[in-house]
């Protein structure tokens, strides 16, 4: 794009200074970020702005906690690095914001540029080394673009279907003059919806179907459209199956919520949707791990398709009818034209008898050696601990997860009333995204509880940024899911590589109460079934950061589990249920 | 099977680039391209790729690209 901007410079100033005061204009309160050479004009400047700046102690946490900043207030996240290994430390965390459509901008510093391409000091090709994993970057190269440049990403960043845009600065753009204007903030422009006139179809179809299901995922969030949807769902009351972006969107005591779906999704929701004869999807993918094997994924439905993302519709399933634009309004004209009583009764029954066929069993009968004593004792039942947390955390709580086990446990276990309440690595699976993610979602909104639930293998990916909760007095709870081995990766070797377990076994871990304390938190340990209630009562009831260190089995696995390359009609169950 | 695309493409730094990144990771490719500059700061691209993946799919995802100003495929 052309520097195309009506904007009326009026006066000029350091390019860094310009950088902050666009930023202030954008709405930016948090940066997270973490300073170096080609960043330190701007850090020069960030004393005299109001905008605050949190130290991370490495630039993946940096990036992290802007992703969790912005999935729980729906702003765009903003994070900083110096160039070089600032830069390659930030991509994890942008190709993480790219697959979950998460807004997000993110500033590199960057050599001179007349030292450009001359493999100077910490000089790496930002641009083109992030360039499949942003949704757009620039590369500032003269002073007087500066402005524009930082408003566009602001705009791209939240438009449409959002997501992660890099602005890479050269140090001498920072410190030269440019042009400034005061102005307001770019007016996000947003996907109008495309042909309503197939609503109509949309309607004929819904009218037409016999077993309805709705398929609900983290667009639905975005689009700010959690009203209308419910809105949707009780008129026509049509059963309701979300993704693990989904989960929220309606609570777990709505009779037609069956939940998650998926490789590890619940039987009711997998089973409903495998007998279905249509699919209305809502801001949603059909990402491989939702359909297993895409030939045999609601083998017999037709599919009615809603997304802003028009390069989604008919990626991997064909869709009947599709609706291309903002959900809001989409749903909104469509629930204004719902005019229809659908004779759906006995699905509706078959969907609750499957919900009420597949209860869980909190109370698996599974002994151990105790931890201390060495006596047999009850163990810790991760989903029991789990639900008993989202219980007393209330409706207001938000719990940022890591990636394994534990995360598929939260997905199935914990009742969330609002998307932004769970905060989870669904496209990337990033090991090491809770801490971080809760530590962004925890500034973001002060008055909220926030818990990172993690387990062993991810703690130790951003166990740095513990000083960064301490630095800050940042209140996250921590609950560790201790199983001494990569959990999930164990559970695949269980079952498909003939209890091969190369690698995964941690039984050399710390002793991670110490190391929290270590770092100035409270901690805790817990390891019997009757400790359960007096450790997440300890960790809910303490003051400032504080770590709850459970002690797992490492047999315990997750289920249902749909095996790679087969339908999600084939779901193993095991023996711990 | 071999398909053509008529593509209009910002002179932003990196667009060429990113263009064919995108064609390549998508799971097409470029075997042939014609990149001519046209006055308005804008590249006049005729590009031919080849897959067993449909074009369409293609060309959503290069609509999507901040830089591109159009993209129509060649009958």
């Amino acid at each position: 794009m052309s520097p195309n901007t009506s904007l009326k410079y009026k006066v000029k100033t350091n390019g860094a200074q310009v950088i902050l005061k666009t930023m202030l204009s954008e709405g930016v309160d948090i940066i997270f970020g973490y300073p170096g050479g080609t960043v330190l004009p701007i850090y020069d400047e960030l004393p005299n702005s109001p905008i605050r700046h949190i130290l991370c102690r490495h630039e993946q946490g940096a990036v992290l906690a802007a992703d969790g900043y912005a999935r729980a207030t729906g702003k765009v996240g903003v994070c900083m690095a110096t160039s070089g290994p600032g830069a390659t430390n930030l991509v994890t965390g942008l190709a993480n914001a790219m697959l979950d459509s998460i807004p997000m901008v993110a500033l590199t510093g960057q050599v001179s540029t007349d030292a450009l391409g001359t493999d100077a000091f910490q000089e790496v090709d930002t641009l083109g080394m992030t360039m499949p994993v942003v949704k757009h970057s620039f590369l500032v190269r003269k002073p007087e673009n500066l402005q524009w440049v930082l408003r566009e990403a602001f705009n791209i960043a939240r438009s449409g279907r959002p997501g992660p845009v890099l602005v890479d600065l050269p140090k001498n753009v920072q410190t030269s003059m440019a042009p400034f204007a005061e102005c307001e903030r770019l007016k996000t422009t947003s996907n109008t919806l495309q042909a309503p006139s197939h609503l109509d179809s949309a309607l004929a179809l819904i009218r037409s179907a016999k077993s309805p299901v709705i398929y609900a995922g983290g667009g639905v969030g975005i689009a700010k459209a959690q009203a209308l949807f419910k809105e949707f769902v009780d008129r026509t009351k049509i059963p309701t199956v979300t993704t693990l972006k989904g989960l929220g969107l309606l609570s777990k005591s709505n009779k037609l919520n069956l939940g998650m779906l998926g490789m590890h999704g619940l039987q009711a929701a997998n089973l409903a949707v495998q007998e279905s004869d249509l699919l209305i999807v809502l801001g949603a993918r059909f990402d491989d791990r939702v359909t297993g094997k895409l030939s045999g994924f609601a083998p017999n439905a037709k599919v009615l398709h809603f997304d802003i993302d028009p390069a989604e519709i008919g990626k991997v399933r064909e869709a009947d009818v599709a609706i291309k634009g903002d959900l809001a309004p989409a749903l909104k004209q469509l629930n204004k034209r719902l005019d229809l009583t659908l004779d759906i009764e006995p699905w509706r029954e078959r969907c609750q008898h499957l919900k009420s066929e597949h209860i869980w069993n909190y109370h698996p009968h599974v002994t151990w050696r105790d931890f201390e004593t060495e006596d047999p004792q009850t163990q810790v039942y991760g989903p029991r601990l789990l639900k008993n947390l989202s219980k007393s955390l209330g409706p207001n709580g938000v719990i940022a997860c890591d990636v394994g086990q534990h995360q598929m446990w939260v997905a199935q276990h914990c009742d969330f009333h609002r998307p932004e309440n769970h905060l989870s690595s669904g496209g990337l699976g990033t090991m090491g995204f809770g801490l971080p993610a809760a530590i962004g979602a925890n500034l973001g909104r002060p008055c909220d509880k926030v818990i990172n639930v993690t387990g062993d293998g991810s703690f130790m990916m951003n166990l740095q940024e513990l000083a960064t909760l301490n630095r800050y007095k940042i209140p996250v709870k921590i609950v560790l899911m201790d199983n001494s081995c990569l959990g999930m990766v164990r559970q695949w070797q269980e079952l498909f590589l003939e209890e091969r377990y190369s690698e995964t076994l941690l039984n050399d871990n710390p002793d991670f109460a110490r190391v929290a304390r270590a770092f100035g938190l409270k901690a805790k340990r817990i390891w019997r079934e009757d400790q359960e209630d007096e450790g997440i009562s300890w960790l809910l009831r303490s003051r400032g950061p504080a770590l709850l260190h459970v002690v797992l089995d490492d047999q315990t696995n997750v289920w249902p589990f749909v095996p790679p390359g087969n339908d999600n009609s084939s779901m193993m169950k095991g023996v711990d249920r | 099977m071999k398909k053509q695309l008529t593509i209009q493409l910002s002179k932003a730094e990196g667009a060429l680039v990113r263009l064919l990144g995108l064609v390549e990771r998508r799971g097409y490719s470029a075997t042939y391209l014609m990149a001519s500059p046209t006055e308005h700061d804008v590249f006049q691209i005729e590009m031919t790729v080849e897959s067993q993946r449909p074009i369409s799919k293609l060309v959503h995802q290069i609509d999507k690209l901040y830089d591109v100003k159009n993209v129509e495929k060649r009958q």
